[in-house]
């Protein structure tokens, strides 16, 4: 394994002072453009970014994260924090580091830039390719942590990964944003490329607390490849997170999964299209919003089957539960079907507990808040049974349903 | 202390403005059974939520005290750790939730509310085990979610298994016989019976003579129009059984 | 519904739109082009009050303003507002006091359309109003109807005798800043229909308005405004025809719907514009603005069944603003050849305790692009409130689309919302059964189409249901690639 051009970078202070004034005049996409309607920036009003460094974390054991035996690659604030993480060399994989943005001629067919895309590339501070080579099957978790430890901290981060033919590995990511600080604001992007016949798998968890989150995904899949991203969202000011997954050859598996819980004034915002352009795929989305306490979800999924991309079946839900007073969901479940020879079906439904069910657990001696929290559990238990490891669950359990 | 389980004295009940228990007296001791029988509508139904704590029942009269306590205002969850038990007519699903899960959720509920520590895993786990094979109930139901899918004879089963788990010191149960097969009708019955002892109670609510044949009364009630009209031993089950309710009825009428 | 093969055969030999045909009246048009002098024209040749002037001036300079919006799923070329004849009136029109008055060949007209006035009153005793060119020219049954009270005449009359309702109601539902057609047509509209039902009167008849655009290079802007008073009901329907023009036509309408208090309101369109030529030629552009607002206890039922048009811009929508208030929608929306369609519906929950519907059927075939889209808002104080929305679609050829966006947005934690949408293509298990018992391709898709579409036709009044069968059965024509 090699790592190669492990520098630090610095913002042209210049460039960087354009990008906190345009944050600040609120040079963001309009909210009467479609997919940014229900976002509120208003919340980024006010708040001075600075992209300083800044390494806080005295050990990967104060993070408290499940089963941490496999590779681990930490940001903090931005930049590669190589103290915490732990790159063990293999002949399965390479891991790189650079500012340069990764390789475009390997990846979206249909990239969509963004104004976050855009200040991601403008003002990357470091990025991490990661290449999985082929025939192989790695075992141990990859693990990815980005973490933000410092008060309005701006990081522009990029993640990507190759599987080479017939490779194989689940993937970890974690957003954490310190409960001690505030306005922090990890702007993500994940580069995704799937070649022939590879499989990847990502749990990504992601709880912020008082600071942002913002991911940007892009997915591309070869022929014979299975894609499975489990996206748990905890908290966050603003959590958003856009996945655009091309599937650009037959006989793919593409599976998108989510549970969110926003609660006291939070806002968590998922947006997902998957593009089939070719035939004979199954795509599967299915999300799982719990509200409480002022919190505000948005689940957008669109499924393009393209013309000629004919036998494809794909199968979106999303569910949501409104625990109490004042939480809000907008839910949009799009399909936009070019071919006739398919199968689609989406489903969006938005309702609270089940009166009976409450009395029901009540009368065998559970107390209302113990009641909801297993009613909830038994909710999102769909989305959560993804994972088969316990230890991870138990981890996702106790975060999404803050106890 | 006294042998008194529950007493319930002159309890009025509404449910949306309709008036259904109406002065409505009923006192049962440890060791006792006591089947409670009426045509549709007479109020059996409600008297088992009222008793565990329903609150789309709204009590407008009257009160209920379990173990000398006053439980008329309580939360369904506090009267279930103090040994109230009720086998649902209907057994709600909970999808997601395994039984399992469940069941250790609410014993230990119980067990922080009395200070005493969680059931280790191993133990729940033997108890599980145990109190199962008194209903023969399918190892793999175990697993599946709360009553999810279950037949109807499955379910019902199941709220036994639950009753045998929790051990309550009152148990109602709400029509257990209806949509049982005869052979079923068996092992559930057989399963109460086992359960019972001089320190508890059951109160069984039934349409049927039938299973009375299997869980035999100490006591048998006669409710009518939401209030008991008429108390006897096993035989008035009988008689019931041979010439109806309408004789009853007109009796009160006069 | 039976069908012989001969009638199968005309039907078959006849594929090209049947109401294609063009009147030959003489008409009285405004010159082409828009200006504020346009708007003072139409306000002038209709004899109206200074406050409607006004009002339609004030729509015009906001609509000066407005861009046409562009997020629909539909690309056409913008029409040049400039070019356009913004007033053509049938020109013998005087007051006409019985269907003996009527230009015969506006009465042949009728009589092509297959709802012939006379015909019409006789067999099914509906009250017909009928705009052309967006000038109303004959009501019918007028007289048994203002016994009730009920009030059922064209817009401009209305200005004339009750201009205090229309004062009160106009704009209140969909005001003229609303959007860019609604804008357009409240500065320009010609005419309309006018519906007022009082107080606790059940309309013994269904009320019906046929519009056609007749004349070449006129846009219509009609407007409809109907209110039922409280614990009042009306069924009101309404059909739409034009004759085949290269060129495409404008059709930009205003539909406000007042139901108060305990008041019931089921409102049938069947909108059979037409859709242009085979290789996507001519054909009318719908740009439709149509909602109704609930009071206590109120319900508006919106029933359409879309087959025409070349593009359709289209939301009927219900503001469900009194507590236990419904709405509801069922459509079909049926596009073949370069037909472009966006409609669906917007359910805005407002009052406590209310309740909606929504079922769309979509069917694409030819190259066309079908979308539903469609809003549930449950507000914040609409505690209680059900939605449930089904919204399928059928796909006929490999060379077009079907598309659904549901937006939902709920703002109110003891509301439920359900929304469920399906897509896939004609059953070929089906097809081949029906064809195995000797029922043709054509006939086959036709009848499964109506099973299809059985759930939102059931909800049409007789009469137009079995318009409506055949309508699709038309329109389906030559589908299968």
């Amino acid at each position: 394994m090699i790592i190669k051009d492990l520098n630090q970078f610095s913002l042209n202070s210049e460039e960087n002072k354009e990008a906190i004034a345009n944050l600040s005049k609120n040079l963001f996409p309009s909210r009467k453009e479609e997919i940014w309607k229900y976002t509120p920036f208003k919340k980024f009003k006010k708040i001075n970014f600075h992209n300083q460094e800044n390494f806080k974390i005295k050990g990967l054991d104060t993070l408290n994260l499940p089963n941490l035996d496999g590779i681990v690659i930490v940001f903090e604030n931005g930049r590669y924090n190589s103290k915490l993480s732990r790159i063990v060399e293999t002949d399965e994989i390479d891991i790189s580091f650079s500012s340069d943005i990764f390789p475009s001629n390997n990846f979206q067919t249909i990239k969509k830039n963004n104004y976050f895309t855009s200040l991601n590339s403008s003002f990357l501070t470091n990025s991490v390719l990661v290449n999985v080579n082929s025939n192989t099957k790695i075992s141990k978790n990859l693990n990815f942590i980005n973490i933000v430890s410092s008060d309005n901290c701006l990081s522009n981060t990029k993640f990507s990964i190759v599987l080479n033919d017939n490779s194989n590995i689940n993937l970890r990511q974690y957003f954490l944003g310190n409960s001690s600080i505030s306005n922090g604001f990890i702007n993500h992007e994940n580069n995704i490329y799937l070649n022939s016949s590879s499989s990847l798998s990502i749990d990504k968890f992601q709880d912020l607390n008082n600071n942002f989150n913002f991911c940007n995904e892009f997915i591309t899949q070869k022929n014979d490849s299975k894609f499975i991203m489990n996206t748990f969202s905890c908290s966050g000011i603003i959590v958003r997170n856009d996945i655009i997954s091309d599937v650009n050859g037959e006989n793919c598996h593409t599976e998108l999964n989510g549970v969110f819980s926003p609660t006291k004034n939070e806002h968590i915002d998922n947006h997902t299209t998957i593009n089939h352009l070719v035939p004979n795929c199954k795509s599967f989305e299915n999300y799982k919003g719990v509200l409480k306490e002022n919190g505000v979800g948005v689940f957008n999924g669109k499924v393009i089957v393209h013309q000629d991309a004919q036998k494809i079946e794909a199968f979106q839900k999303n569910n949501n539960i409104l625990i109490d007073q004042d939480s809000i969901i907008y839910s949009k479940p799009e399909l936009e079907i070019y071919a006739d020879d398919v199968k689609c079906s989406h489903g969006s439904t938005t309702g609270q507990f089940d009166d009976e069910a409450l009395f029901y657990l009540r009368s065998r001696g559970l107390s209302i808040k113990k009641s909801l929290q297993l009613m909830t559990l038994g909710f999102i238990n769909e989305v959560i049974q993804k994972t088969s490891n316990l230890e991870y669950v138990d981890f996702v359990l106790k975060r999404l349903l803050k106890e | 202390m006294s042998d008194t389980l529950i007493e319930i004295k002159d309890l009025k009940c509404r449910i949306d403005n309709q008036n259904i228990l109406q002065g409505l007296n009923l006192k049962i001791n440890k060791g006792e059974v006591h089947a409670i029988m009426g045509p549709n509508g007479s109020g059996k139904s409600t008297l088992s939520s009222v008793l565990a704590g329903n609150d789309n029942y709204e009590i407008t009269k009257g009160s209920i005290t379990f173990l000398g306590e006053d439980i008329t205002e309580m939360s369904p969850e506090e009267r279930s750790w103090k040994g109230m038990f009720l086998a649902f007519q209907y057994p709600v699903e909970i999808p997601g939730v395994s039984n399992i899960n469940f069941l250790r959720t609410a014993l230990n509920e119980r067990n922080k509310y009395f200070g005493i520590d969680s059931i280790p895993a191993k133990d729940f786990l033997k108890m599980v085990a145990e109190k199962s094979m008194l209903v023969g109930l399918d190892n793999k139901l175990k697993n599946r979610s709360v009553n999810e899918g279950f037949s109807g004879g499955e379910k019902k089963r199941n709220e036994i298994f639950q009753m045998a788990m929790l051990n309550p010191k009152l148990a109602i149960l709400d029509e257990t016989d209806s949509g049982l097969d005869i052979d079923a009708l068996k092992i559930v019955a057989n399963g109460v019976n086992k359960l019972k002892s001089s320190e508890n109670a059951t109160v069984v609510i039934t349409h049927y003579q039938r299973l009375l044949d299997y869980i035999v009364p100490d006591f048998v009630h006669v409710l009518h129009e939401g209030k008991i009209i008429k108390t006897g031993d096993k035989s008035l089950a009988l008689e019931l059984e041979k010439k109806g309710y309408d004789w009853l009825k007109t009796d009160t009428a006069i | 519904m039976s069908y012989t093969e001969k009638e199968l055969k005309k039907e078959l030999d006849n594929k090209s739109y049947e109401f294609g045909f063009v009147t030959d009246i003489e008409s009285d048009k405004a010159p082409i082009g828009l200006n504020e002098d346009i708007v003072k024209l139409i306000s002038s040749k209709k004899k109206e009050p200074q406050w409607l002037l006004n009002y339609r001036l004030k729509a015009f300079q906001i609509w000066k303003t407005m861009k046409e919006p562009d997020w629909a799923h539909v690309k056409y070329t913008k029409p040049d507002f400039q070019n356009i004849s913004y007033y053509s009136a049938p020109k013998k029109k005087k007051e006409l006091q019985s269907l003996d008055e009527v230009d015969p060949e506006l009465l042949k007209t009728m009589e092509k359309l297959g709802i012939s006035i006379e015909e019409q009153k006789k067999l099914s005793g509906v009250a017909v109003d009928f705009v052309m060119d967006s000038v109303s020219v004959a009501t019918s049954f007028k007289d048994k109807l203002g016994e009730l009270g009920i009030v059922f005449c064209s817009f401009s009359e209305a200005v004339q005798n009750h201009p205090e309702l229309i004062k009160k109601y106009m704009g209140t539902v969909v005001p003229y800043t609303d959007n860019y057609y609604a804008a357009l047509n409240s500065a320009v509209f010609s005419d309309g229909s006018f519906c007022y039902i009082p107080k606790g009167v059940r309309c013994p008849m269904e009320l019906s308005t046929y519009f056609r655009i007749n004349e070449s290079g006129t846009g219509q802007f009609e407007r409809t405004l109907l209110i039922a008073d409280e614990s009042s009901y009306v069924s009101y329907l309404e059909g739409c025809t034009a004759p085949s023009r290269d060129e495409n036509q404008l059709h930009a309408a205003v539909v406000e719907l007042i139901a108060l208090d305990k008041a019931e309101i089921k409102y049938s369109t069947v909108q059979n514009w037409y859709p242009g030529d085979k290789n996507g030629k001519g054909g009318v552009y719908n740009f439709v603005t149509k909602r109704g607002i609930c009071g206590y206890r109120s319900k508006i039922s919106w029933t359409q069944v879309e087959t025409g048009s070349a593009v359709t811009w289209k939301y009927p929508s219900c503001i469900l603003k009194g507590d236990y208030s419904i709405g509801e929608f069922y459509s079909v929306a049926v596009t073949n050849n370069f037909q472009q369609a966006d409609t669906g519906t917007k359910m805005i929950h407002i009052g406590k305790n209310t309740k909606s519907t929504i079922i769309s059927k979509g069917i694409s075939a030819g190259k066309s692009q079908n979308s539903y889209r469609g809003l549930v808002k449950i507000g914040k104080g609409a505690k209680n409130s059900r939605n449930f929305s089904q919204c399928d679609s059928l796909l006929m050829t490999d060379q077009c689309g079907a598309h659904t966006y549901p937006y939902i947005e709920c703002e109110n934690p003891t509301a439920t919302v359900e929304h469920e949408a399906t897509t896939s293509k004609i059953g070929e298990e089906q097809l081949f059964y029906c064809m195995q018992r000797g029922i043709s391709e054509e006939k086959a898709i036709s009848l499964i189409v109506n099973g299809y579409a059985k759930e939102v036709l059931n909800k049409l009044p007789m009469e137009f249901a079995v318009e409506a069968q055949k309508l699709l059965e038309i329109s389906l024509e030559g589908s299968v690639g």
